[in-house]
């Protein structure tokens, strides 16, 4: 598949997103949003692909919005992104956001739309809604407070102030911080990890964690399955572990 | 109370719980999830003990199921044995101590979610191999651990399977200390004795809010707390809390 705006890599079981307007400092805008979602529709059907990367090419992860589309473009973009974020989000493989640099506003929302944030040293977070005038529309008022605490996450939108990866890492807004040139071989031995465990019990445990997050404890602990916590993978895993030897791949997703 | 899988021991108010099949790393088959649900009604029902501490014996914490039931059995079975006895510990009204004396894996990394404090030694290791073995979680810990170390954390431990240090997991907040491992249940004991000084219907009370307000919104649970708290002084257990201040204050001063 081709894309204008974002560049799609796959290799071995993974597939790197790369958002490509360097010269917009990865700026969203419809053709992002509409592209975005495409690729994960791919993928979506793509056996092959266990793990989903998103990066961002140049200086920045993604600045947020393109503010360049007017009043009225933006809001278009923010309607039709809410539909992309939450494909991240509903993907059953797990995706890890790269964040290579910037990571503002809408960018910030969209790190936060995936499962586990891998940062290099040089990134800086910093939400601009206050700044601008806006409002969060793509889930960062709700997810910001969910992962660093309501008073941090006040902080960030009262102030509206940039914050390293360093900090963004002690807030547990970001699982590693690496140094820029490390932020590959991370992301790469992250999703090595990821790809040797058995692949049907990794989009379920997913799931469920993104699923028992909206409800409250009871209702949460629910979804886990009563009885059968075995997944089609089990009986070879477990055999391959009695034997000491490595199972053999995981057959799919 | 006599167990083959656990020992019970009572002291002074605390009632330390061991998982003791120390040759199969505290593997909890079914039989010892039995036995810890009858050793939490005794620990419950005791009106002598205040507060418990749950640890394993030899190296290991608890490598989680027992993977030779598994293998004879099925999963079916043991996994809701073991559910039973994970909402046991849940729902106990007295605060629960987990003393993380080593491999906590799995069933074991469930179990500790399920009680109130964690306290690690220094030699303890946190790590979840559901994935690995093309398991899913019915012990609560796709549930519980984003709601203790946050989302991504979580995410990381449970798909990939990475060990995480006693210091990894103080850092991420899942372990309150972490302690030489000598002095791991001289130091779950210091915890408890804390809690053990205080009023205990007020710690029973602070442990039901804390845990029904993971069960319902920010709204509800105020609501909740408020209720409780005109219950409390319209009952009028403040008196009984002034004599508790006093004697508090008096213990703080001839400290100085």
């Amino acid at each position: 598949m081709s894309f204008q705006t974002i560049n799609v890599q796959k290799k071995n079981s993974v597939a790197r997103i790369t958002l490509n307007r360097p010269q917009a400092m990865n700026a969203i805008n419809l053709d992002v949003v509409t592209e975005l979602r495409e690729a994960l529709l791919d993928i979506k059907k793509d056996d092959g692909i266990r793990v989903v990367v998103i990066t961002g090419a140049g200086k920045a992860f993604c600045a947020g919005a393109d503010l360049k589309a007017g009043p009225e473009g933006v809001g278009k973009i923010v309607s039709q992104g809410k539909k992309t974020y939450q494909a991240i989000e509903d993907l059953d493989r797990p995706v890890i956001a790269a964040v290579n640099g910037y990571c503002i506003t809408g960018g910030m929302e969209l790190a936060m739309s995936c499962d586990i944030i891998i940062a290099s040293e040089n990134a800086i977070f910093w939400d601009t809604h206050g700044r601008v005038g806006a409002v969060p529309g793509w889930g960062g008022s709700q997810r910001l407070p969910r992962i660093v605490g309501i008073m941090k996450a006040k902080e960030m939108f009262f102030a509206s102030e940039p914050i390293t990866a360093r900090e963004a890492e002690r807030l547990g807004l970001v699982n590693h911080v690496v140094p820029a040139e490390q932020l590959d071989a991370a992301v790469q031995e992250m999703s090595d990890k990821i790809i040797a465990n058995s692949g049907a019990a990794v989009a379920w445990m997913k799931s469920l964690v993104n699923q028992g997050s909206r409800l409250n404890l009871d209702a949460a602990l629910r979804l886990e399955p009563d009885m059968e916590i075995a997944t089609p993978d089990a009986p070879e895993r477990m055999r391959a572990f009695r034997e000491g030897r490595l199972p053999k791949p995981s057959p799919r997703r | 109370m006599a167990f083959s899988n656990l020992v019970l021991q009572k002291k002074s108010g605390i009632a330390v719980l061991t998982l003791n099949r120390p040759r199969v790393l505290n593997a909890t088959d079914s039989d010892t999830c039995r036995e810890m649900v009858a050793a939490i009604k005794d620990i419950e029902q005791d009106g002598e003990i205040g507060v418990a501490i749950l640890t394993g014996a030899g190296k290991a914490f608890s490598a989680g199921q027992d993977m030779k039931e598994l293998r004879q059995v099925g999963t079916r079975e043991p996994i809701v044995v073991l559910r039973t006895a994970l909402a046991a510990l849940a729902e106990m009204t007295k605060p629960v101590i987990a003393a993380v004396n080593g491999y906590c894996d799995s069933a074991g990394l469930e179990m500790v979610l399920t009680c109130d404090v964690i306290v690690a030694s220094e030699n303890a290791v946190f790590v979840d191999h559901h994935a690995r073995f093309g398991l899913i979680h019915g012990g609560g810990a796709t549930q519980r651990l984003p709601r203790w170390v946050g989302r991504s954390r979580a995410m990381e431990m449970l798909l990939t399977g990475e060990e995480v240090s006693a210091q990894e997991a103080y850092v991420m907040g899942l372990a309150s200390h972490v302690a030489p491992h000598d002095k791991l249940l001289a130091r779950a004991e210091e915890l408890a004795r804390k809690i053990l000084r205080n009023d205990p219907a007020s710690v029973k009370g602070v442990k039901f809010l804390i845990r029904q307000a993971e069960r319902m919104d920010l709204a509800a649970g105020l609501e909740l707390e408020g209720a409780e708290n005109e219950r409390w002084w319209r009952e009028g257990r403040a008196g009984y809390n002034k004599e508790r201040l006093k004697a508090l204050w008096a213990e703080k001063k001839a400290s100085k």
